[in-house]
């Protein structure tokens, strides 16, 4: 019953959808009176946000503003912080992703994310896309063929890696890491991805095709991305909002937002008067 | 913060308006000259017109400069994209004053005065909506601006009226026909002229608000 | 199939339980030897037995009868204490100038193969070093001896300084090296020389990890028991002057332990309980030096200028110290293969050995290589679990981490014969009264724990958390990611920690021979027959001087398989760490 259910899971074939089991996690997120609190300090204000589905949503902010942490409560990886308390209210889709009967897992698998450093496994590239889907029981080997190619396909990676799948991911360069991370993501097909500074630490040309794969990615997904760099969050973000001291300053288009911001607040941050 | 940034913003406004005083300049004279016939102050104003370009140019390249090293956004992308706008309709409007005053001291004394029927109307209504969009920049004033806008429909009517002046001259002797052209080149500048005041007027309306409104 | 929820539960619990074993281990220890020794120290006295002239223990005495034996333990007290000042005055200047010369006044090449060369020294099992100073030195200080006899507190003193070398060497060097380059910047820029720099701001800053690394070398001195019972002299009295016959604590347990009667075993135990509490005063001296270094750090406390300039009688004495260390280091690898090699024969390594015939370590290799499979088998599970439980289950700071970790740290510091005297009493009598293979590999397992914890954690916090991160958020629960990311990234660690406890099963001496065998005897039968290791098996021969050749011999292939272990914990560590780092490819047969 168990098995069954996990060969579905992943059981698309070159695109057309065969017996895919409806995910249980949609792929909007809306949060309504959250607060986070790390022991006594209070980190996240009473914040409501509706992020729509396969859009770009950037966050922006000075740093320890929160919005790293508001990111990581999407997949739940603040339960991993000591002294971290959550209230208010977390939906995805339709799902209450606080809630006792959520599988902390299983949303991490619905909702992907992609970290400020890459962090490949050490492990060939092959086994770095196909550790998710071993994760969640895949274990036959044309099946995975079929999840590498995909996967790698999608983050535009492809032709440069079918070459090398069997040699180490740490041989990769900085940005390949990092596109490599979006495509491991990528491989247990979720619903939303997160990106805490995809590009922080790569050279402009490897930011490019980070952001260029961002945009494409959109029509299967939707990201949120925290970024410090206000010109990307211009470039490829079709939301922003904007962070400040722990509250949600500022949410909206993001044109708007940049030519013509509501708050005093936003204005000087974005036009580097800040503080 | 950001000092150097603030301080090439204020040089920008500077100018600005350096800029609008040339032109304002221009404009008036172009408007007394048409009255008096004045041609060596109409050379003066054509003379100017070398030192708006001159403006026009440097202050074109402040903005570039600007939008490749600063990134400005929000109230600075505005004022810096509507100044790219203004000083193209400002360089516009000092180019037709020019050729106003070209035609003043190219003009034979022929006992037809060039404030001929409507145009000195139209003259003064156009001067007025330059000085109002130099006042709304300055002020930041949306009302003003909004005004300037409906001056342009009486500008319009004005111009109207003045072809009809032209055509009813020509009709009436035919060697006046250089002449008549000639006016009616007057009236086509000043009806240009009110447009790109018009247009001033709706980039402060944009660098003040964010959203860039059609005033014609 | 099991439910991921049963698995996680499942596994934290069996890590858990490695830790609990730690604790429980330690505890056992200690509340075993302690009670062990309370009736011995109430019919003794405890005054009489610390402050005792005499040590002359009568078999006979039992506990429910009034005594014959004297048991004053104050010679053996004192023959430590002394053994391990000398071994200070030899190995602490020596150390000390030999980190200076490393850390300062080497070419980059030198300190390399200086560094490494001493770093061996620490593998060779202290049997070797008993060998050396007893067939070498004493040999050697017998003619300028009174007595005629060259054994004594000059030999050992030496002896252990050059055993406590490589630990402070190495932890001085490290503690030199991490004074900031600014402060030797900044002595050169006020026209200071290369040594006055060196010997007025560098190695000042660097002074309590130099104390520290002292303080360590007094415990290893202290602890040392088989070098010391080959070349001291062993007789139960006070020094007399440097060439005088004396016997440590530690020499007293393993001298006497094989055949001590019920009050004497007692009197044994509680020998054991002072060296303890000798050890204990040293953990805490050590605690507080360097807590004492942190509160520097905060500039709390400021360096005291020297008024004298040694500074060049420094450099000088840098120079000369470390000629002298590597002249003994020659000597000492050297003469014992030149001695050995030749009489490496098949016949010795290979046959059986009868007794009373010809001696054969053929028995002690294949005893040796089952006690590494009985003590890894142990040892290295259940130290990597442990190892696992505090890094990846606890919060940093929590109790429980530090109770786990201050059981290690004990673990670590407790002299190996007191585990010999634990298993021997406990391991023994478990399996079949007699000693064994089993008996010796659990006592010698429980020495290896805190190699095993220790390098192991310092091996997983080497994984970044980036790598827990990324697993975690793909969706994989804590075990999927402790055992496929986490634990093969430290893989490298884990194996060189793997070989460093190979390594220390095979130079082990002491804790094995009233375990495991104390003599050289024929093929072990199975692992509850017993069996004397290649050390045991040298410490055998060279008690029996018609065999002298086959003692070198021994030696030799001891050290060959030491520092061959030792290379190949570098190697394979080197080697994963760079197929980790991606330079080499991973094998896997193509598809694509």
């Amino acid at each position: 019953m168990l098995k069954e259910k996990k060969d579905t899971d992943v059981g698309r074939k070159n695109g057309t959808e065969t017996n895919v089991k409806k995910a249980p996690f949609g792929n909007s997120i809306s949060v309504k009176r959250a607060d986070l609190f790390y022991g006594d300090f209070h980190a996240l204000k009473n914040i409501s946000i509706e992020i729509p589905s396969n859009r770009i949503t950037a966050f922006i902010g000075p740093s320890g503003c929160g919005k790293s942490t508001f990111l990581k409560c999407f997949n739940r990886m603040n339960d991993l912080v000591e002294g971290c308390r959550i209230s208010g209210e977390f939906r995805i889709g339709d799902v209450d992703i606080y809630s006792d009967a959520t599988d902390v897992n299983e949303l991490r698998k619905n909702v992907g994310m992609v970290f400020q450093k890459p962090n490949p496994f050490p492990m060939s590239v092959y086994d770095n896309i196909a550790y998710g889907p071993r994760t969640f029981g895949v274990r036959k080997r044309s099946q995975l063929d079929e999840i590498v190619e995909r996967s790698l396909t999608q983050a535009a990676m492809w032709d440069e890696l079918k070459d090398r799948l069997n040699k180490s991911a740490l041989g990769l360069s900085g940005g390949q890491q990092q596109r490599l991370c979006i495509a491991r993501a990528l491989a247990v097909q979720p619903q939303i991805i997160l990106m805490d500074e995809p590009t922080s630490a790569l050279d402009p040309i490897s930011t490019g095709k980070i952001e260029d794969l961002c945009s494409q990615l959109k029509e299967q997904v939707t990201v949120v991305i925290v970024t410090h760099n206000m010109q990307q969050a211009v470039r490829i973000s079709d939301k922003t909002a904007f962070f400040l001291l722990g509250d949600l300053v500022e949410y909206g288009d993001t044109e708007k937002m940049f030519t013509m911001p509501h708050d005093k607040r936003t204005e000087d941050y974005i036009t580097g008067r800040f503080g | 913060m950001r000092k150097i940034y603030d301080t090439q913003l204020k040089l920008l406004k500077q100018k600005m308006s350096d800029m609008y005083l040339r032109m304002e300049q221009s404009i008036t004279d172009t408007v007394e000259c048409i009255a008096t016939g004045d041609k060596k102050r109409a050379s003066e104003v054509i003379a100017r017109d070398s030192e708006i370009d001159l403006l026009n140019e440097e202050i074109q390249q402040l903005c570039f400069r600007l939008i490749l090293t600063e990134q400005p956004v929000a109230q600075d992308l505005r004022t810096i994209s509507s100044a790219m706008k203004m000083i193209t309709d400002m360089e516009r409007i000092g180019d037709h004053a020019e050729d106003i005053c070209e035609i003043i001291v190219e003009s034979k004394e022929d006992g037809l005065a060039l404030d001929y029927g409507h145009i000195s109307q139209m003259a003064s209504a156009v001067m007025s909506m330059v000085k109002d969009s130099i006042q709304a920049f300055v002020s930041g004033d949306i009302a003003l601006c909004e005004s300037i806008g409906k001056y342009d429909d009486v500008v319009d009517d004005l111009f109207e009226k003045a072809r009809n002046d032209v055509i009813l001259l020509i009709r009436h002797d035919v060697k006046y026909s250089e002449k008549a052209l000639d006016l009616f080149t007057i009236a086509k500048y000043f009806e240009r002229i009110g447009d790109h005041a018009t247009n001033i007027a709706e980039w402060v309306i944009f660098a003040i608000t964010g959203e860039h409104p059609s005033l014609q | 199939m099991v439910s991921a929820k049963v698995k996680e539960t499942l596994s934290k619990v069996l890590f858990t339980a490695a830790a609990i074993i730690c604790i429980v281990a330690v505890v056992t220890i200690f509340v075993f030897i302690v009670a062990k020794s309370i009736p011995a120290l109430s019919k003794i006295g405890v005054f009489d037995f610390i402050f005792g002239d005499v040590w002359r223990p009568d078999k006979e005495d039992v506990y429910d009868q009034a005594i014959n034996g004297k048991y004053g333990i104050l010679p053996m007290i004192v023959g430590s204490i002394f053994s391990t000042v000398g071994a200070i005055i030899v190995g602490g200047v020596l150390g000390f100038f030999t980190a200076v010369f490393l850390a300062r006044f080497s070419s980059p090449k030198v300190k390399k193969i200086f560094g490494t060369v001493i770093n061996l020294l620490a593998g060779i099992p202290s049997v070797v070093y008993g060998f050396f100073g007893m067939y070498v030195m004493i040999p050697l200080f017998s003619g300028i001896s009174p007595t005629a006899d060259g054994s004594g507190l000059l030999v050992t003193s030496l002896v252990l300084g050059i055993m406590i070398l490589p630990t402070v060497v190495a932890l001085s060097k490290t503690s030199l090296e991490a004074v900031p380059q600014s402060y030797y910047e900044g002595a050169r820029a006020l026209g200071a020389r290369h040594e006055q720099a060196v010997f007025r701001t560098v190695v000042p800053a660097a002074k309590s990890g130099i104390t520290a690394s002292v303080i360590l070398g007094v415990g290893r001195a202290i602890g040392e028991t088989m070098a010391v019972i080959m070349i001291a002299g062993n007789s139960p009295e006070y020094p007399d002057g440097l060439f005088g016959s004396f016997r440590t604590l530690t020499a007293n347990i393993v001298l006497e332990m094989g055949y001590a009667g019920e009050v004497q075993m007692g009197a044994l135990l509680s020998t054991g309980v002072i060296l303890l509490i000798f050890i204990a005063i040293i953990n805490l001296l050590f605690g507080l030096v360097m807590s004492d270094r942190k509160q520097h750090g905060s500039g709390r406390r400021h360096l005291r200028e020297i008024k004298y300039d040694f500074s060049k009688a420094g450099k000088v004495l840098s120079w000369v110290t470390a000629g002298i260390v590597a002249v003994v280091l020659v000597l000492i690898i050297g003469f014992v293969f030149i001695k050995g090699i030749p009489h490496i024969t098949p016949q010795l390594l290979f046959s059986d050995y009868k007794y009373g015939g010809e001696p054969s370590i053929g028995p002690a290799i294949v005893a040796t290589l089952m006690l590494i499979v009985i003590s890894i088998l142990i040892a290295v599970p259940l130290g990597i679990a442990t190892a696992v439980y505090l890094n990846e289950y606890t919060r940093r700071g929590s109790r429980m981490v530090k109770i786990v970790r201050s059981a290690i740290d004990v673990l670590s510091g407790i002299p190996s014969i007191v585990y010999g005297l634990f298993g021997a009493l406990t391991f023994v009598v478990w399996f079949g009264n007699t000693t064994s293979i089993l008996a010796g590999g659990f006592t010698v397992s429980i020495m290896l724990l805190p190699v095993v914890v220790r390098s192991t954690e310092e091996s997983l916090k080497s994984v970044p958390d980036s790598f827990r991160e990324g697993s975690l958020a793909l969706g994989a629960g804590k075990v999927r990611t402790i055992f496929k990311v986490v634990l093969p990234s430290a893989l490298p660690g884990i194996f060189s920690a793997i070989i460093l406890a190979v390594g220390r099963v095979v130079s082990e001496t002491a804790p094995l021979i009233w375990t495991m065998g104390s003599v050289i005897q024929p093929m072990p039968t199975g692992f509850l027959g017993g069996g004397a290791t290649l050390a045991v098996a040298l410490y055998a021969l060279s008690n029996e001087y018609r065999y002298m050749n086959e003692a070198y011999a021994t030696a030799c292939v001891l050290m060959i398989i030491v520092l061959a272990l030792n290379t190949a914990a570098g190697i394979i560590a080197y080697r994963l760490q760079r197929k980790l780092q991606g330079e080499k490819n991973v094998k896997r047969k193509k598809r694509y």
